[in-house]
């Protein structure tokens, strides 16, 4: 089964910005379009074209209105119809230029691109003391968070589903010469044997945190109500002692891209008086809150399409 | 004390197992049936082998041969231990 992919050989002869796969991720034709205009016309010629499409997703494609509604009305409980259209028109909109913004980053020209990680030396600081994971949610450029943990001078481990396409996002974790070892959640047992061997040999792990199908999870209060969130980063925090960082992007002008952070693990840990158990618990509900924050400051950088809240 | 009785304490206290060392037999599967372990709980066992004993398990493949009993665990960590 070999459950970490060891992609350095893999990866071999597949050339940088080459043009991505689009298998299930998105229509075929319209990525190949984005594309030529990245490469072509630039960021805000795609930007334009996605401003074009917005309205017909929006207008003519109720299934986009049925996955997004989840968390708009948890976000805007009290908006009319009309805000609540022209609310998932800047949402869907939003999504699109973030999936633009990916799209030029990991496969036309990332060094365009500026990262920048808030209190740097303070996360490098955490990395040095012990192993770390990264715990990223599906918020504006996320996968761009990860890839850009790879300035740190450490191995980094990435926690994949069976439908992760390694070519398609090959760019993400193969930044500037930086490999990433991927740990495919499907082999057996979830990944997560090698996932705690990486954090005892004091390398680095990124695994999502708002995502709980096929995981253990609890229920956390989130944007007032319990809403279900994987356990799997406190779990392994509290079995490896590792830190557990929660990653989140939002941008500023046209290319700089903020990664802001949140340790919830550290002062729980430290806590002897706690249980197993409530450690588990209360980094999660660091996580939730941390989480909540962020999105009140930036409400349409949350990419949650589907019943976070369902029971 | 043996391997196979060091192991049996360190699963039982390490996992809250209901279960009392004595009672946890050799052909016992870690997994599903018998001790109902999960994915989870093979992070704690990747722990408690590196911890107390100095064992490693290197990947997900191995893990599938050494954790299918408390037998097969024991036999793996003793051989790791030089004990065989």
């Amino acid at each position: 089964m070999g459950s970490v992919i060891k992609e350095e050989q893999k990866m071999k002869g597949i050339q940088k910005n080459s043009k991505p796969e689009t298998k299930g991720y998105g229509n075929k034709l319209g990525y190949s379009i984005f594309h030529f205009v990245l490469k072509n016309i630039g960021l805000y010629g795609a930007y334009g074209i996605l401003l074009l499409l917005t309205p017909y997703y929006v207008i003519f494609r109720p299934s986009v209105y049925q996955c997004s509604k989840y968390y708009l009305q948890r976000r805007f409980p009290r908006d009319n119809f009309c805000k609540r259209y022209l609310r998932l028109f800047k949402y869907i909109y939003t999504f699109g230029q973030a999936l633009i913004d990916q799209l030029y980053y990991g496969f036309v020209d990332e060094s365009k691109f500026e990262l920048v990680f808030h209190r740097e030396p303070e996360i490098l600081d955490l990395l040095n003391q012990k192993p770390v994971i990264f715990l990223m949610s599906h918020v504006g450029f996320w996968e761009v968070s990860m890839a850009g943990s790879a300035r740190f001078n450490k191995t980094l481990n990435v926690m994949v589903n069976k439908d992760f396409d390694k070519d398609k996002r090959k760019s993400f974790y193969d930044i500037k010469g930086k490999k990433f070892n991927l740990i495919n959640v499907s082999d057996d047992y979830g990944g997560m044997v090698e996932a705690t061997g990486a954090l005892l040999r004091g390398e680095a792990l990124g695994v999502t945190g708002d995502r709980a199908e096929g995981w253990r999870s609890k229920r956390v209060s989130f944007l007032g109500a319990p809403a279900k969130f994987p356990t799997i980063a406190q779990q392994l925090a509290v079995a490896t002692g590792a830190s557990v960082i929660a990653l989140f992007t939002s941008k500023k002008g046209r290319y700089q891209i903020l990664i802001d952070w949140k340790d919830i693990s550290t002062e729980v840990l430290a806590d002897e008086k706690l249980s197993k158990d409530e450690k588990i618990e209360s980094m999660l509900h660091n996580y939730a809150d941390a989480l909540e924050k962020h999105i009140q400051n930036h409400p349409y950088l949350w990419f949650n399409f589907f019943d976070f809240w369902k029971r | 004390m043996d391997t196979a009785t060091k192991l049996k304490e360190l699963l039982a206290k390490e996992l809250n197992l209901q279960l009392k060392p004595e009672e946890i037999t050799d052909d016992m599967p870690l997994f599903g049936e018998g001790l109902g372990l999960d994915s989870l709980d093979a992070v704690e066992i990747v722990v408690i082998l590196k911890k107390h004993l100095g064992v490693n398990i290197v990947d997900g493949e191995q893990a599938k041969e050494v954790f299918v009993s408390m037998k097969t665990l024991t036999d793996f960590v003793e051989k790791e231990l030089g004990k065989k």
